[in-house]
């Protein structure tokens, strides 16, 4: 008692002697590293300070004040001032030790804690990148997760996949969770045909968050149950200032200049035309107006000069009043392949502005953001995408025991987009199909015919190398209507320039949340939320156009989507003896999703010749509007129990049981799930582990069914060939048809069961992370609309048949190898293998998930998921090809399943961080390896005689005649365009009529296309300056950084002619389809931060 | 114990929700309807027929009988008569899914009047022998059953009998009822149903080498070309003519009539069996040049316009049936007067007087003849691919590749498709070659 009373009376005069004194002192890192920057405030007042380069700093503070120490990526620690008048402070580098993760509910949880394998992707690693949208800026930061890109179109979107694809009817993105809200990562649309789709999810501004959570294991996400299935995206935005109090305002502003990333080459010495030998001449070919090969004549052995035209007939006439006719002699030696690529794409520019401010007061923290993003492509017409956002977050403290947290967002973009893909309305279909002697620049102009004497004016002239003197039109008294005569496939400029594809989406997500707390053990939280968008697409193709635009098309879809979702929960936790505690969470949630869509289209523009985007610009029968609505709902209770016995052995145990709308018959759904870790640091008892854990677990999780499909029904009926031919019902008076696909009342969940072995491990002073996962999971009962055979009437029927396992590898890695003050190096790495398997499928053979009739990535027993299927040349029991009498392979009768596997053998990535003084430097690389592609493009290039490969010229050496394909004879010395080889049955004569038939893209065998399609990646590289601390204060700043980045500069990868990343059919199941699809981008950034 | 107490009132809060009626009666499509009258049900089986005597069945019979010619694409590869399984997927599902289904929809309906029971059965009928004929063996006596999913294969010459006994039972349903009134509505137009049954039960009595049964029912078949039956098109996008859709507006230069069999006997360079000058009016009808190509004339006027009928069961096909038919039985002085009747019509048809003069052949050249005019005077039509098959090509027409004139150097038959291969287990095994002749246009 005395000795007590004895440090008090010094403490009393100690504080008499520093009353309104000042305090210094130095904060270093846990090597004796000064931390410049670091943050001193003392608790409870608005008085802070930070250390200067050398870590020193001074505060006025009494003594007995409480001062706080934080330094990003550090543990913070508080201090009380007694008699010093110096202080060391000694920070520990706190990320890794106190690396935290998001659990499925959005609460951090210790990574040391964590039976999952939950990656976690920090705030700077997603910026860095400088990606427009969340999911692209995850490429290659975590394990597991695989990101594939739609195309480089401006705001185009993006498919996540993680741990393999599981369901063949289901919702295939993972569940996002913005802020507790259940949010919407809709990808509507995605085809082979149409415009690049954005995903949902590129409405939320990079800027405003602050990490992600990729939940990958179905324990960790079977609290969700039905729609876990494909993992869980947990997302934390931004919320209040860093400073313990006080304001903070950051500004970001960048400039990204991007360009296309690989193109194709063209051949450009043969022009356009038929090749001679279908007129008995092998090898000359000659010059043929309007059509689509370029088999033609030797461009550089014409006469030169001027081409002649025949003008009597009419003419297209250019703005500047040029006058094009049909061409009587083709003279010129002009080629237009480089002319014809710089009106197409030219460099991209992004500008992003962010503002953001902060603000912490004794009880409430609010953060608020506005952001404004504004991207024009790299092709020159209306490809553009801009965002603007605006957030608001607020923690607000209302009593001890009251919390309200507030979380909103809300964006608006606009944007214009090009068609692409299997479309004859697309950019590159048009682009590349286009001959080398043709100048695609005068596009637009006007068309005079000339018939009888009688001159007819078509305005608006649609001119490409399928239509040289423009489209034309004439007016039929009959019907009241124009006519239009349109080139077979559009010139790219009309694409890009005439055509247009707008799109609008507004979006808001408001959740408020109510914290209470019962008291220290035990509270509740409640939360609302509501997502909401309305996604407007206008389409609009001028009278003139290729293919369904001929007599104009114009097009209208409302889209509206909306997520409620309420869910309430209890947070507590006991000491059931004192070495034994549990955390339990119990709640209930209920969720509403209400999608419509409202569509109108018309055709046969009344009045062409204006850009018109409404209805009534045509007749009745033309017009058509169609809606679709669905409604569906979810409620369930779910509870966790976490139990930490003897420190070491951690048991979490979870439940969850719901009901679904979808599911009628399948009554009350319970997920289950068990986990158990043990860490083992001290039964190892080495010096250089830090940290080991052993972790399994098992848990279940499942996918519901879309709605309605549990019945079969009736609509209006119409009837239309696969190629494009049909009759309208609407226009036939109606009449009904039923469903093709019947209906099944019984249908039930798709359930996943998952098994999950990890190790995770920190090694020599946290020098050295690990964490791997090993993980082996099932869905069975997978809803399938199961082909049965047309003749029983239906053309499938949905049934829970399918059984897909998915079993592999994640590990990621990280290594300090150097840190002073001044310099630093450290690496990460991550590495994914996934062996995907479909099987069972009670029989039924293959399954297209979406493709061509030729080529198709689909489903099949025994086969990875998404699997190609292609036609394939005829072989004998020898492997041999079963030759045709001209000595070439014949078609197989059969498509083979299995032709290519478009899913990665294994996929990595692979990050070096390195900072010198005050400038630092990141860079990503990615690889994909071993994953199949079909090369569409390539084959229909082949075809149409533009691929640079079909330039060759041969002389047949043979000493003999040869054939080529179509038995025509090519004597012994004779030229021709093509090449020689042998099949099986002594040399031929690969050239026009083998590219056009089965050797060729539009043939019945697409196995010559099929592609290894693995890539490497160098996905990002950055240099980041941040300005020092005298520079920066004399500005009045905080801090200021300037950093140059660059993305996707590098691309290695044996595909031909495009970014094997991207895939035509967008975000949808069908993965490894090319075909004449918007090419991808690299691009370089600059970006400006500022903090005041 | 507070925290006992909180949890018991969760647990009770929660039970108080009632899960289940949250979620319940939601399932129910507002986007569909369950159910459907015959009445609006035998328009789709109509415009089924349309699609299944004129759209791809139609173009491939075209290519493979050499009346016209692929061009381009995938077109191009089908001119080599390169087998492809996948491209009959559609074919086979529509005729299946949406003609053969919706006529049995319609004939399981009680409530269903006699008149649209009779067209259904016609349809259906016609549906079922046309598909055995194309295919072979096909799914019949099990087929559009929900019961059954995995139909099996009945015999060629089974389904054509079974389907001619259908179309007979239907005529006998349909009493004078005439197309227009009798659902034909803006789908298709001609003079009565019982009429037009009776030339399509000709057509495949003819084809099962019933001469008998044939001329019976065709002389009750089609009276006249105004009583033709046809189908009806307009101007809009998803109403015009087939063969205009795919030429013009989805598949330009896909189809064309280059070097074509058809195109060689109307402009001269290889001779008909009977003089005809009309015949280059007739290959304008037909025909367009185009610099080194012929197209389909698809210009107003033309056989392909977009708003040209096209003959699903025509007089001109009737007679033809009936010369064929009386020639085969030993009645050459009948058979040459139905060529004859046609003759007239060409007359009047292209307002020739002297185009189409009168034939006086007997023997081996009347029946070339008799064919030939078929061949010329359907050209287009379903049928032609069917005449020439189970005539063992006797007008002698040459194939694409290299000319050659045998009986089956051409495609004997469609294929079963990808479809049918990858789900229906009861299909034929081995799977029968694409040259191999059917068993019933072989047997006679």
């Amino acid at each position: 008692m005395k000795h007590l009373y004895y440090i008090m009376s010094l403490f009393l005069i100690a504080q008499l002697a520093f009353s309104q004194g000042s305090i210094s002192g130095n904060i270093t890192d846990d090597e004796g590293v000064p931390l410049p920057g670091a943050t001193i405030v003392v608790v409870g007042t608005n008085n802070g300070t930070t250390t200067d380069f050398d870590g020193n700093f001074t505060i006025q503070a009494n003594v007995g004040d409480v001062l706080s120490f934080s330094y990003v990526g550090y543990e913070s620690l508080n201090q009380e001032i007694l008699n010093q008048d110096q202080l060391s402070i000694s920070l520990i580098a706190a990320n890794e030790l106190e690396e935290v993760v998001l659990t499925a509910l959005g609460i951090e949880k210790k990574k040391d804690d964590d039976l999952s394998g939950t990656s976690v992707v920090e705030v700077d690693q997603l910026q860095r990148s400088g990606e427009t949208g969340v999911l692209q800026g995850l490429s290659g930061k975590a394990s597991g997760v695989q990101i594939t890109r739609n195309a480089g179109d401006p705001g185009s979107g993006a498919y996540i996949q993680i741990r393999g694809q599981n369901t063949i009817n289901g919702d295939n993105s993972p569940l996002i969770v913005l802020d507790g809200a259940p949010i919407s990562n809709a990808n509507i649309g995605g085809n082979t045909a149409g415009v690049v789709q954005q995903s949902r999810l590129n409405d939320i501004n990079p800027e405003d968050i602050e990490s992600v959570s990729v939940i990958k294991g179905a324990a960790a996400a079977a609290l969700y149950g039905t729609g876990a299935a494909n993992g869980v995206l947990v997302i934390n935005t931004k919320r209040g200032s860093k400073e313990s109090k006080g304001w903070s305002f950051n500004v970001k502003t960048s400039l990204s200049v991007d360009r296309v990333n690989r193109e194709w080459a063209k051949q450009d010495t043969w022009g356009q035309g038929y090749d001679g030998i279908w007129y008995d001449e092998p090898g000359i070919g000659y010059f043929v107006e309007n059509t689509g090969f370029s088999y033609g004549d030797e461009i550089a052995l014409r006469s030169g000069g001027s081409d002649v035209y025949d003008l009597s007939g009419g003419y297209f006439e250019t703005p500047d009043g040029r006058q094009i006719g049909p061409i009587d002699e083709k003279n010129s030696t002009a080629t237009y392949n480089q002319e014809n690529r710089d009106a197409v794409f030219g460099d991209g520019y992004t500008w992003e502005t962010n503002a953001s401010f902060a603000y912490n007061s004794e009880n409430s923290s609010t953060y608020i953001s506005i952001s404004n993003l504004d991207q024009d492509g790299i092709l020159k017409g209306a490809s553009d995408y801009v965002r603007n956002t605006l957030k608001l977050n607020n923690d607000t403290n209302l009593t001890d025991k009251l919390k309200v947290k507030l979380s909103s967002t809300y964006t608006t973009s606009e944007s214009n987009r090009i068609q692409t893909g299997s479309n004859l309305n697309g950019l590159y279909l048009g682009y590349l199909r286009t001959s080398p002697d043709f100048d695609i620049r005068d596009y637009k102009g006007t068309n005079y015919r000339i018939s009888n004497g009688v001159t007819t004016v078509t305005p608006n002239s649609h001119r490409s190398y399928r239509r040289a003197t423009g489209s034309y039109r004439s007016f039929d008294n009959e019907t009241g209507a124009f006519s239009y005569a349109a080139p077979t496939y559009n010139n790219p400029l009309w694409t890009l320039n005439e055509q247009k594809n707008l799109n609008t989406v507004d979006r808001f997500v408001f959740s408020p949340e109510l914290n209470y707390d019962i008291d220290d053990k035990l509270k509740i939280v409640a939360r609302y939320s509501i997502d909401y968008f309305q996604d407007n697409r206008v389409d609009y193709w001028p009278s003139g156009s290729a293919g369904d635009g001929r007599n104009g098309l114009w097009g209208e879809d409302r889209i509206s989507n909306k997520i409620n979702n309420f869910k309430v929960f209890a947070l507590g936790n006991a000491d059931i003896t004192s070495d034994i505690v549990v955390d339990y969470t119990i709640g209930y949630q209920a969720t509403e999703e209400s999608y419509r869509r409202l569509s109108a289209g018309e055709t046969n523009f009344t009045n062409p010749d204006q850009a018109f985007l409404n209805t009534g610009n045509t007749t009745s029968e033309n017009s058509n509007p169609d809606s679709y609505n669905a409604l569906t709902r979810q409620n369930g209770g779910f509870a966790v129990l976490d139990f930490s016995i003897y420190d070491n052995l951690l048991l979490q145990v979870s439940g969850r049981a719901e009901t679904l709308s979808t599911l009628p018959g399948a009554g009350v759904i319970f997920y289950p799930s068990a986990s158990v870790g043990y860490k083992i640091t001290d039964l190892l008892g080495f010096d250089a582990v830090d940290f080991a854990k052993v972790r399994v677990s098992y848990g279940e999780v499942g996918i519901g069914a879309n709605p309605y499909a549990t019945s079969t029904v009736y609509g209006p009926g119409g009837i239309f060939s696969s190629w494009g031919d049909g009759l309208g019902g609407y226009l036939y008076g109606n009449p009904f048809t039923q469903s093709a696909t019947r209906g099944n009342p019984d249908l039930k969940e798709e359930r996943k069961t998952e098994f999950e072995y990890g190790i995770d491990l920190r090694l020599f002073d946290n020098a050295i992370t690990l964490n791997a996962t090993y993980y082996e999971n099932e869905t069975a009962d997978g809803i399938i609309a199961l082909p049965i055979p047309a003749s029983s009437g239906f053309t499938s029927t949905l049934q829970n048949a399918a059984l897909i396992s998915n079993k592999g590898w994640e590990i990621d890695v990280t290594g300090r190898i150097l840190r002073t003050q001044d310099f630093g190096i450290s690496v990460n790495a991550n590495y994914t293998q996934n062996r995907n398997l479909v099987e069972d499928l009670q029989g039924s053979a293959y399954s297209v998930l979406s493709g061509f009739t030729s080529t198709s990535s689909g489903i099949a027993e025994g086969y990875p998921f998404a699997v190609l299927r292609s036609g394939v040349y005829e072989r004998d029991s020898g492997g041999n090809y079963v030759l045709n009498s001209n000595g070439f392979p014949n078609a197989a009768s059969e498509k083979q399943v299995g032709i290519g596997d478009p899913n990665s053998d294994f996929r990595a990535g692979f990050g070096l961080n390195i900072y010198y003084k005050n400038l630092s430097l990141t860079s990503v690389i990615e690889t994909s390896q071993g994953n199949d592609v079909w090369n569409g493009t390539y084959g229909v290039l082949h075809y149409f005689g533009i691929h640079e490969n079909t330039a060759v010229k041969t002389v047949n050496d043979t000493g003999g005649p040869i054939l080529n394909s179509w038995g025509t004879v090519i004597p012994a010395g004779a030229t021709f365009r093509g090449y020689i080889e042998d099949f099986g049955g002594g040399p031929v004569a690969v050239d026009s009529e083998w590219w056009t038939t089965n050797g060729g893209g539009f043939g019945d065998v697409g196995e010559p296309f099929i592609m290894d399609g693995s890539w490497i990646k160098m996905r990002e590289i950055s240099l980041t300056y941040d300005f020092t601390e005298s520079f920066v204060q004399d500005l009045g700043l905080t801090n200021l950084s300037l950093s140059v980045s660059g993305r996707n500069l590098f691309l290695w990868s044996a595909v031909d002619g495009f970014d094997p990343e991207n895939n035509l059919t967008g975000a949808s199941r069908g993965r490894g389809l090319e075909y004449f699809s918007n090419p991808g981008t690299s691009s370089f950034l600059t970006t400006l931060r500022l903090q005041f | 114990m507070k925290f006992k107490s909180l949890f018991n009132l969760i647990i009770a809060s929660l039970l108080l929700v009632n899960c289940e009626s949250y979620t319940e009666d939601l399932n129910n499509d507002p986007n569909a309807f369950i159910v459907a009258a015959s009445d609006l049900l035998i328009g789709q089986a109509q415009l089924t027929f349309i699609q299944h005597m004129g759209s791809n069945n139609a173009r491939y019979g075209a290519v493979f009988s050499n009346q016209m010619s692929g061009g381009d694409r995938q077109y191009l590869t089908l001119n080599t008569y390169s087998p492809n399984r996948g491209n009959y997927n559609d074919m086979w599902g529509d005729t299946y899914t949406q003609g053969i289904k919706t006529t049995e929809l319609i004939l399981n309906d009680e409530s269903a009047g006699q008149t649209i029971a009779g067209i259904a059965e016609i349809l259906q009928g016609a549906f079922y022998a046309d598909m055995a004929t194309l295919y072979g063996d096909v799914p019949y006596s099990e087929a559009v059953n929900p019961e059954i999913i995995n139909p099996v294969y009945d015999s060629q010459a089974s389904v054509i009998s079974g389907g001619i006994s259908a179309i007979a039972s239907g005529i006998n349903k349909v009493g004078t009822s005439s197309i227009a009134a009798g659902y034909g509505g803006n789908r298709l137009s001609g003079g009565t149903w019982a009429e037009a049954g009776n030339t399509l039960a000709a057509r495949y009595s003819l084809i099962s080498g019933d001469y008998a049964a044939a001329i019976s029912y065709a002389n009750n078949g089609v009276s006249s070309t105004a009583n033709d039956l046809v189908s009806v098109h307009g101007t809009s996008l998803d109403n015009r003519n087939l063969y205009y859709q795919f030429a013009i507006d989805e598949r330009q230069d896909y189809l064309v009539a280059t070097d074509a069999h058809s195109v060689n006997l109307l402009n001269g360079s290889v001779a008909r069996a009977l003089e005809t000058p009309g015949n280059s009016e007739v290959y304008a009808s037909y025909f367009l040049n185009d610099g080194s190509r012929v197209l389909l004339n698809t210009d107003d006027g033309g056989r392909f316009s977009q708003t040209s009928p096209m003959k699903l069961a025509s007089y001109i096909e009737n007679q033809l049936i009936l010369a064929e038919a009386k020639f085969k039985t030993g009645n050459e002085s009948g058979a040459l007067e139905h060529l004859n009747n046609v003759r007239a019509d060409l007359r009047s048809q292209y307002d020739s007087a002297d185009g189409f003069p009168d034939s006086d052949a007997s023997g081996n050249l009347l029946l070339k003849q008799i064919l030939e005019e078929k061949y010329l005077a359907l050209i287009g039509e379903l049928v032609t691919f069917h005449d020439l098959r189970r005539t063992r090509n006797f007008i002698g027409v040459p194939n694409k590749p290299n000319g050659s004139t045998g009986a089956s150097d051409f495609p004997q038959r469609f294929l079963y498709p990808q479809s049918e291969l990858d789900a229906n287990e009861n299909i034929p095994s081995p799977l029968p070659e694409f040259f191999a002749p059917t068993a019933v246009l072989s047997s006679y």
